[in-house]
């Protein structure tokens, strides 16, 4: 910016001053300058706060509420009894249970650390090929489960998690639960007019059975049978071996095209 | 009896501005009484920045304009309202002159060196003016507003501090180092005579 510097400049009167006193000239301006509610901060704010508040309605409504609730979804819990017998309990989302007892035992020995180490003798229910780690024996006779979740998405990607429920530490992931990724499974779907039957090398439902699904009608049954997963932390699990199978004989057909949880209704 | 107040209006007199600033937050037209009593100084605040008169008119005019659109933002703090209205006029000055590429003016009166000449130890205005003029450019936006403020302006130093939103000690600490730079500057021109 150049500087101009000025000595004993001459100022102007006060006459010449107010002469350029002009008030109802700068309440015209003032009235024409009038900020619109349109372009005011509270406006802005407020529509800021309401497009966030929908922003994050619309987010909930198709994560969190029924809306996207997976298709096909099971439990398993396996139990520990105090002799070591593996008992399994598979939920299906309808709720109804399927109890099975395995007869086999497994051994368990100490080492120096306190640490359990768990084999299974022979394949016995658990395809369990890796070492059950617990931090004390204590722990694995009180507290004797865990659980298996897998879902099936509405975009056919099925995984799951498999919750320790404080028997097995997992001292690398310091958590109880752990994530369960679907290797391989067999679906079968039948309907009046279709019918399939596919060994899936991987873990997504093919698009073909989606699209069956989208149009099920009553007496249409499905199911997911087989399904081998490993654990994030190198857990192979092998439900079948546990007489896992997800299946499900379609009763309603939801108006929008939505699968929901009355699909394995019975 | 109401004390004295700062920059020579009593707290009397600043309790009947804010009333009359809360009226015309109401309703424009109680805004008048404002406008009439600063309207002659915050005319020359921007008279002595600027090159012409006509200039002056328009940023004055603008000055007030934007106080009341934004007479609701305002929040009495014990100042006097004129200090807002400087802090204003001061940004709007520095607008009008960067949109229009216009010279940046400092009026000095001769009469008003006499803080100065006190200050620096040297009686002879003429050489001390001519010490200004070579300082001057070299001083940064706001040591050159507290120098004209301060000395050409006269204004107290309060008063600077809230036009140009520094403390008090800040001010006095940038202006003693204006007045070194002052001071080295006429001792290098006194020894060169």
């Amino acid at each position: 910016m150049k500087i101009k510097i000025t000595i004993n400049r001459e100022q102007p009167s006060l006459s010449e001053i107010n002469s350029g006193k002009n008030f109802s000239a700068l309440l015209n301006a003032y009235n024409a300058f009038k900020i619109p509610f349109y372009k005011t901060k509270l406006f802005l704010g407020l529509s800021t706060v309401l497009t966030t508040a929908l922003l994050s309605l619309t987010v909930y409504y198709f994560t969190v509420t029924d809306n996207y609730k997976p298709v096909i979804q099971a439990k398993t819990t396996i139990k520990y009894d105090t002799a070591s017998i593996i008992q399994g309990v598979f939920n299906g989302i309808d709720g109804n249970e399927k109890n099975f007892k395995a007869e086999k035992k497994y051994p368990i020995t100490h080492n120096s650390t306190r640490q359990v180490n768990i084999k299974p003798e022979s394949n016995s229910g658990i395809s369990d090929k890796s070492n059950v780690i617990a931090q004390d024996r204590t722990k694995l006779v009180s507290e004797k489960n865990y659980d298996v979740n897998i879902y099936a998405h509405l975009n056919g990607k099925m995984n799951g998690k498999i919750d320790y429920n404080n028997i097995i530490q997992q001292p690398h992931l310091k958590t109880n639960a752990d994530t369960v990724n679907v290797v391989s499974f067999f679906i079968s779907y039948i309907s009046k007019n279709n019918k399939h039957r596919k060994f899936i090398n991987g873990n997504a439902i093919p698009q073909y059975v989606l699209d069956d699904l989208k149009n099920m009608i009553n007496g249409d049954k499905l199911s997911i049978t087989e399904i081998k997963a490993v654990t994030k932390s190198g857990r192979e699990i092998n439900l079948n071996d546990l007489n896992y199978t997800l299946t499900g004989t379609y009763l309603n057909k939801n108006e929008t095209g939505v699968l929901e949880d009355e699909l394995f209704e019975k | 009896m109401n004390k004295p107040g700062i920059y020579h209006k009593t707290n009397k007199q600043i309790t009947e501005e804010q009333g009359l600033i809360d009226a015309a937050r109401k309703n424009p037209q109680h805004f008048e009484k404002l406008y009439n009593s600063y309207y002659e100084g915050i005319f020359r605040f921007v008279f002595k920045r600027l090159e012409k008169k006509e200039d002056a008119f328009d940023v004055t005019a603008q000055v007030f304009l934007k106080a009341l659109q934004n007479l609701s933002k305002y929040s009495h703090k014990g100042l006097p309202f004129s200090s807002w209205l400087y802090r204003i006029a001061k940004s709007e000055v520095y607008q009008f002159l960067r949109d229009n590429n216009k010279i940046r003016v400092i009026d000095i009166e001769i009469h008003n060196l006499d803080d100065l000449t006190d200050e620096t130890g040297y009686a002879q205005k003429e050489m001390l003016l001519q010490c200004i003029e070579n300082i001057l450019p070299q001083l940064n936006e706001e040591e050159m507003q507290l120098l004209e403020m301060r000395y050409f302006e006269k204004r107290p130093f309060k008063e600077v501090c809230e036009i140009l939103n520094i403390t008090e000690n800040n001010a006095k600490v940038k202006m003693h180092r204006v007045i070194e730079k002052l001071k080295i500057k006429l001792n290098n021109l006194h020894q060169d005579i």
